[in-house]
């Protein structure tokens, strides 16, 4: 059984009341389509949920299909952790972008993001990294234009 | 049309400036939209600025190259990494990156290159000959039209949905669901904004098409970076596709060139939304559909002629009424403001030796397009060789500052990574982000479309059925759900029993 | 040997009073570059005024303009940042869409800023009013127009660039002149709403002149009336509403404000670099070549407009807008 499915229908129902709900304080004419589309997602998110149920397979997780198809006899372990760290320092990346300026919080990703995945080597990774912050900030900021601070505050 | 100003936009256009503005802005165009998370749109907004100081032609001629090189660009990050790399190949992805799985990805790439070649051609020379005549056209769609083919467009949804019918139906759903935050039409009403004015005027849908396209195939090379390099990601087959495979695919790719033209033309709807309309119907006229979303050339070539047909066919009630056909274009029509030219019906006559220019500048970027983008689609191939994880940050360095390129609103790359992270759960899920994004797109354009109409007919339903060419669309819509449905097999079953027999 | 460093004194004094008055001329108190947040996308209305206005004030200011586009929730978004967010030094001033500026905050509880946060400093261009109609339409003047909402009262079509836009109020104000009532149907700006004028898929379409300008040069569009106080040079042969006995002066106009407490001699100097522009020649030419009205209203003046428009538009929302369609 696919629980990200099953999940996934249960937050479908979810995401369908709360927009069902606060539309029903708006004005005829703004109400409509919201109440049409929660109703549907509803109905769509509990045959979801009911085809998942009703599907009684073996507990083999779906998760490790991508090695399992190439016919490896090694389970490739998926590094879900590693995922959630990266994804942790995008977020942190975002936040830091106005106060560290852009240069360094890309920088600071890279070099941590890199980190965490360890399968780049080294001199790799820092002479990538160089280009790309290149790349983006010449052709973006100095060409186009683009206003993202590029210094942090304090210096500039 | 007064042969001498098309002369002399021609000859314009092969000044030495012109050309190099040509070559430049294809160039430019093919680098941001093979970039993910970078799109045409935003770098037409970033550039149009530079293009004050150039001559007006020239300006326009490089943001036009640079739009149809944007429209080709996309698909090589489509093919080669599974994210589209602008909105516009979001469709290509389907059958691109299963053909580059099978070690097909030059292939792919060269059908590719080709098609858009072609749609941008034909849709460059229906510009030159017809553009007064075609854009006439265009007033003849309004709100009843427009709903009608928001309608047709949100049938697709359900043919897209590979394997589960109920996922996909599921995705589009949501999809339409979050189409409507945001200040409604016709009331004003703030809709699911929890009092955040950046939420007022919406969620672009290019914010979350990067979200829940680019992030989960980065996150997925993160998850799977234990697994050693696949060999079948390197490019092993030739660029250039074989003639024979050409001609098989023409009409295919002429029948995607005639959609993205119509698709352009109509204000309101672009490239993303041609893209899913051609793809759709290669499906529909293909003989064996189970190759479709496994790698099937077909799956390649018709999006993304489309999307470059809409170059062309974006540009056409531009140029004759004054009228965007899609919102790169609308930059284009700004950027002729800005220079003093009023856009109008005048442009081809006050104006015609800056419009034709233009017009030729479109038809020869795409052939400067076959030139540069082969040598960049060579270059390009060297990303094949960069180690999974690298790419994996790369996209999701680009994807934040191609969000906040799009408003320069740090609020919309905190809401990509959000979309992003649903994306994730999605596929996870096994279901398809592609219709959410249909959506997302279509979801505005039927509920402004129907609530206009209700008020120009008074609150009577049968206003829908006052335009021939609403009648005809939505007759197609609901032809397009019966055919997937059994509906179909069980009324033809009796003829093809027949035949069998016979 | 005295005289001499009397002459050498005496020169450099002349020489650092030359050059420091000349740098007084062209220098701008809070710098040399000042950023214009810009509420709407590039290539915009606010957009071409910033590409029309910029390059001569620079000139008379000894600036460098910068445009900064943050579009979104009409505008609010940027006037919002230049009220709380910005430096209250003169660095940054923002274009400043009318009715938008206020309609936004009259309509709208979230948005939090309002017009006593600003300090406007001078408008522009004011872009009328104007109501066309198909080329093909069965109305040929206004009057056709107002008997076919006599007749049939809620029924003529009237399309608009969007709720809460300038042409919403102006139908409104309309109504409120005449009596009538029309249908409003909401557009996504002035050109959809000219277009489905075009196509006849609406009666008419209440608009702005810079929008359908060249359409109806050319006879695309016919236009019925214009919503200005005298008949516009450019449009001889269209009657406005006044001429026809009805009150009505309406239109978007746009300039250029800046946050609240910027210092006097930044005011000073910028309400001056506006006025100068009044009798510049070259502007005028250029934005007559663009087809732009231009209506430049300094200082007091232009805060005054923003009063008067505020208590004009709040007292009509709290009239018609809480009912809604």
């Amino acid at each position: 059984m696919n629980t990200n499915r099953l999940l996934l229908g249960l937050f479908g129902i979810a995401l369908a009341a709360l927009f069902f709900v606060n539309a029903l304080k708006y004005p005829q004419a703004a109400a409509e389509m919201p109440l049409i589309y929660s109703v549907t997602v509803a109905l769509l998110s509990l045959a979801m949920v009911a085809s998942e149920l009703l599907r009684r397979r073996p507990a083999s997780d779906a998760a490790a299909a991508p090695a399992a198809e190439d016919g490896e006899p090694v389970a490739i372990r998926p590094r879900y952790l590693a995922t959630a760290a990266v994804f942790a320092l995008a977020i942190a990346y975002v936040a830091t972008i106005n106060t560290l300026g852009y240069l360094a919080s890309t920088v600071l990703f890279m070099a941590a993001a890199l980190l965490v995945i360890r399968t780049v080597s080294v001199r790799f990774a820092l002479i990538a990294t160089v280009v790309l912050v290149a790349v983006v900030c010449v052709v973006f900021v100095q060409f186009l234009g683009l206003p993202v601070p590029l210094l942090p505050p304090a210096i500039s | 049309m007064e042969s001498s100003i098309v002369m002399t936009g021609l000859t314009n256009v092969f000044t030495l400036y012109n050309i190099a503005a040509i070559l430049g802005g294809t160039l430019l165009g093919l680098f941001v939209g093979a970039m993910p998370g970078l799109s045409a749109t935003m770098a037409l907004a970033l550039l149009l600025p530079l293009t004050f100081s150039m001559d007006t032609a020239t300006g326009l001629s490089m943001l036009a190259s640079l739009y149809v090189g944007a429209s080709y660009g996309g698909s090589i990050a489509a093919i080669l990494l599974r994210t589209p790399g602008t909105p516009s190949a979001a469709a290509t992805v389907l059958d691109g990156f299963p053909m580059s799985q099978q070690g097909q990805a030059g292939k792919a790439l060269g059908i590719s290159l080709f098609a858009s070649f072609v749609g941008g051609l034909i849709s460059g020379v229906a510009l030159l000959i017809a553009a007064p005549l075609l854009g006439s056209l265009v007033v003849q769609f309004g709100p009843i039209e427009l709903f009608a083919i928001a309608v047709l467009g949100i049938t697709i949804i359900g043919s897209l949905a590979q394997g589960s019918v109920i996922n996909g139906l599921f995705s589009g759903g949501v999809g339409l669901l979050v189409s409507t935050v945001g200040m409604d039409l016709t009331t004003g009403t703030p809709r699911m904004t929890f009092d955040n004015i950046n939420l007022f005027s919406g969620i672009s849908f290019t914010v979350a098409l990067i979200g829940l396209f680019s992030i989960p195939q980065a996150l997925s090379l993160v998850e799977n970076s234990n697994a050693p390099a696949k060999v079948a990601s390197r490019i092993t087959d030739r660029l250039i596709p074989k003639l024979a495979e050409l001609k098989s695919l023409m009409p295919n790719i002429l029948r995607s060139s005639g959609i993205g033209i119509v698709v352009g033309l109509i204000p309101g709807t672009g490239g993303d939304t041609a893209s899913w309309f051609a793809y759709n119907e290669a499906k529909r006229f293909a003989k064996d559909k189970s190759r479709f979303g496994q790698g099937d050339p077909a799956g390649v070539a018709a999006p993304e002629s489309a999307n470059n047909a809409v170059v062309g066919g974006a540009l056409i009630p531009t140029i004759a009424l004054g009228i965007p056909g899609s919102s790169a274009t609308a930059i284009l029509l700004g950027a002729l403001m800005v220079q003093g030219i009023l856009p109008g019906p005048n442009l081809l006559t006050d104006y015609g030796d800056v419009t034709y220019t233009l017009i030729w500048a479109v038809i020869f970027a795409n052939i400067g397009l076959l030139v540069v983008g082969l040598m960049f689609t060579k270059a390009s191939v060297m990303v094949t060789r960069i180690p999974d994880g690298f790419i994996a940050c790369a996209i999701i360095a680009l994807c934040i500052i191609g969000a906040y390129a799009i408003n320069n609103s740090l609020f919309e790359v905190g809401l990509m990574l959000g979309f992003g992270l649903f994306g994730y759960w999605l596929n996870k899920a096994g279901v398809s982000p592609a219709p959410m994004v249909i959506g997302l797109i279509l979801g505005p354009v039927m509920e402004n479309g129907f609530h206009q109409s209700m008020l120009i007919g008074d609150g009577d339903y049968r206003i829908f059925l006052s335009s021939p060419i609403a009648v005809v669309l939505l007759c197609l819509a609901v032809f397009s759900v019966l055919q997937a449905t059994p509906v179909f097999r069980w009324l033809l079953a009796p003829f093809r029993r027949g035949t069998q027999l016979a | 040997m005295k005289t001499n460093k009397k002459l050498t004194a005496a020169v450099l004094a002349a020489a650092t009073a030359l050059s420091l008055s000349i740098n007084a001329q062209a220098e701008y108190v809070a710098g040399e570059d000042v950023t214009v947040l810009q509420g709407f996308k590039p290539g915009g209305g606010s957009d071409v005024l910033a590409q029309l206005v910029q390059p001569y004030v620079s000139k008379k200011l000894g600036v460098n303009f910068v445009n900064e586009y943050i579009p979104g929730a009409t505008g609010a978004i940027a006037w919002t940042r230049l009220a709380k967010q910005s430096k209250k030094d003169g660095s940054v001033i923002s274009i400043t869409n009318t009715p938008m500026l206020m309609t936004n905050y009259i309509m709208n509880d979230a948005i939090t800023y309002n017009i006593r946060e600003l300090t406007p400093i001078a408008n522009v261009v004011t872009d009328p009013g104007i109501a066309v109609v198909a080329k093909d339409s069965p109305y040929n003047t206004i009057e056709d127009l107002l008997a076919a909402a006599k007749e049939k009262p809620g029924r003529v079509t009237v399309g608009n660039s969007g709720m809460g836009g300038d042409d919403y109020f102006t139908t409104l104000l309309i109504e409120k002149a005449t009596g009538l009532s029309f249908k409003k149907v909401p557009f996504q700006g002035d050109g959809p709403s000219a277009t489905a004028a075009m196509g006849n898929k609406i009666d008419v379409s209440f608009n702005n002149v810079g929008t359908v300008y060249s359409q109806v040069q050319n006879g695309t569009l016919k236009a019925l009336a214009v919503f200005s106080d005298k008949r516009i040079d450019s449009l001889p042969d269209v009657p406005t509403l006044k001429e026809k006995g009805i009150d009505v002066v309406a239109g978007s106009s746009r300039g250029y404000s800046a946050p609240a407490g910027i210092p006097d001699e930044a005011r000073d100097q910028l309400i001056a670099a506006f006025e100068a522009l009044r009798d510049d020649q070259a502007f005028l030419a250029d934005a007559k070549k663009r087809a732009l009205n231009i209506d430049i209203v300094t200082g007091d003046a232009y805060g005054k407009m923003f009063e008067n428009m505020e208590k004009e538009f709040q007292g009509i929302w709290k009239e018609v807008g809480t009912k809604q369609q």
